[in-house]
């Protein structure tokens, strides 16, 4: 006579037939194919054509664009536009500090927005977006020589208490395995906050003290945030316990720099004639080192190194990124930024290491604490463990990140 | 938020664990593939509906659960003979007839249900969560809205009588 430990041992054997196993399979994978999560990534598309037979709100609004840098918030304006009866609230988009609309802009545009993003990653982005809309303003009043201890102190503090909140909804995402999404976020930050700072740093040659002490808090935040970056890349290529985790993610950022390289190309075009020929030159060779790096990612691709691939489209959105912020400076601030070539390095030093190299700028190289050494073993093993302790199955992941 | 992907792996990972557990409750093959496909279905469009899931597992079995006990009120109401009754008599209609109609269940498992059947109402279902699908105590609290305790004494109370049974059989 069998014990009940045995019996229910047989028990558990007994389940699903492959076959039946398979065909209820197909039937909820038709399900879920039919009733697609709708995903922010298939709205760009619809908004991308929207805003081209919409030009006619940038000419009445032009700071428009600043409110709505993420074309996935567009559907909020309309919401705002509803809420809030169009003329004041745009009207303060443009608000500096000391302007009278400024508290406009500030308390409630930007709030609305931030009410309206849902999922955390959108806050978080919201949040940088937030520090660098301050970071703007500073520099447009620095532009027009109007920045002074007293407006500059405001904007510090607010920065920080927004670079801040990216810093810590990024470590909360990282908790919750979310590394992908963390490591997007503190990617898009630390490049605008390269942009800022290589601004600030040229307006600081013609206006002096202030911008320069704005200049190296700005540095400071993003030292801070290539290491939170890199760091969220490691985390995320240890984690993906699951090979289509980590292939979904990096096909997502592949797409992601696909079209951020189109956007940006576009975008030279249109300034075409405010940027002339040198710097248009200048902005397409940049464009290379990205799209290269896209064409390496794919062959890692192909070999399923995915957390490889993950590195290398993070890097080229990140290239294309800033090379479209310097653009934009350009035409807001009519300022020539100097920007050094991208070497593009086969042994995938950080961008900060490579061009530490070109420019030969001390300062630069101590700021970076990244690690050294060219390559990083990463290994993780997973677990599944049952609730009585056991552990029933396993798996690892090995992977070499260049970093 | 979940991904497709990882649905459709919930799905791999958890699919035979729910539908031997739905068995074993309503001793119908068809009948339980039916109710697990809707309890995927029902997770599908709560994630559609922007839904959030901690624990993608014991969300499935809370749906199955209340899906199990929505059909049972319906059979209840439709048959004639009052199978609670006839259950309290240690015998049961479906339970006889669906099991002769598949000859590939195994000796073992016959015995298992018929054990299990024997059990109370409130009993079996603690139980089965614990041994059959091994959850731990805390999440079939979660999964029935019972508190911790409730659920430890029916595991303890229902697992002493298939004990007993076993016992019994010996002598």
């Amino acid at each position: 006579m069998k014990n009940f430990e045995e019996l229910i041992k047989e028990a558990r054997q007994f389940g699903l037939g492959s076959d039946e196993k398979n065909s209820l399979r197909e039937k909820i994978f038709n399900f879920v194919h039919e009733h697609p999560v709708r995903k922010w990534n298939s709205v760009r598309h619809i908004q991308r054509e929207e805003e081209n037979s919409s030009q006619w709100l940038n000419v009445l609004f032009p700071n428009f664009r600043n409110l709505i840098p993420n074309l996935r918030l567009m559907p909020i304006i309309l919401v705002l536009t509803m809420l809030l009866g169009a003329g004041v609230s745009f009207g303060a988009e443009g608000a500096l500090p000391g302007d009278p609309f400024y508290p406009v802009k500030v308390n409630v545009n930007e709030k609305v927005v931030g009410w309206l993003s849902l999922s955390q990653e959108a806050r978080a982005d919201w949040e940088a977006r937030l520090a660098s809309r301050r970071l703007e303003e500073a520099e447009k009043l620095a532009v027009d020589g109007r920045l002074n201890a007293e407006n500059k102190n405001k904007i510090e503090a607010n920065f920080d208490a927004h670079a801040e909140r990216v810093k810590e909804r990024v470590e909360e995402m990282e908790e919750k395995r979310g590394s992908s999404k963390a490591a997007n976020v503190s990617s898009n930050f630390e490049v605008s906050l390269q942009a800022h700072e290589r601004i600030l740093a040229r307006l600081a040659e013609d206006d002096g003290e202030e911008v320069e002490d704005l200049a190296l808090s700005v540095k400071a935040h993003k030292d801070a945030f290539v290491k939170i970056r890199t760091k969220a890349e490691a985390t995320f290529s240890a984690e993906a316990d699951s090979k289509t985790e980590a292939r979904a993610a990096a096909e997502g950022r592949l797409k992601a720099a696909e079209n951020k390289i189109a956007e940006v190309k576009q975008f030279i075009v249109k300034m075409k004639e405010k940027l002339g020929e040198k710097a248009v030159v200048e902005a397409e060779t940049r464009i290379n080192a990205p799209e290269d790096l896209v064409a390496e990612g794919k062959l890692k691709l192909q070999t399923e190194a995915y957390g490889e691939a993950f590195v290398l489209f993070q890097r080229a959105h990140r290239i294309a990124q800033e090379a479209k912020l310097l653009i934009e400076a350009r035409k807001e601030l009519n300022l020539e930024v100097r920007i050094p070539a991208v070497r593009f390095n086969a042994n995938h030093k950080s961008d900060a290491e490579a061009e530490a190299e070109i420019e030969g700028d001390e300062n630069q190289k101590s700021g970076t604490t990244l690690n050294s050494s060219a390559e990083t073993e990463v290994e993780s093993e997973t677990k599944v463990e049952t609730d009585n302790g056991n552990i029933e199955g396993g798996g690892g992941i090995r992977l070499k990140l260049g970093l | 938020m979940i991904s497709e992907t990882e649905f459709l792996r919930a799905y791999d990972d958890l699919s035979d664990a729910l539908f031997r557990h739905c068995y074993f409750r309503i001793y119908d093959r068809e009948l339980s593939k039916d109710l697990v496909q809707d309890t995927f279905i029902k997770t599908w469009e709560y994630i559609m509906g922007g839904g959030e899931i901690d624990n993608v597992r014991a969300f499935l079995y809370r749906v199955l659960t209340n899906l199990i006990i929505d059909f049972s009120r319906k059979r209840k109401k439709n048959s004639a003979l009052s199978l609670e009754t006839l259950a309290e008599q240690g015998f049961d209609l479906r339970f006889e007839d669906n099991l002769n109609e598949r000859a590939c269940i195994t000796a073992e498992v016959k015995e298992c249900l018929s054990l299990f059947n024997r059990l109370d109402d409130k009993d079996r279902v603690p139980v089965l969560m614990r041994y059959l699908d091994e959850l731990s105590p805390k999440e079939i609290a979660n999964i029935l809205g019972d508190n911790e305790n409730a659920v430890s004494v029916r595991i303890h109370r229902g697992i002493k009588k298939v004990r007993d049974i076993l016992g019994d059989s010996k002598r």
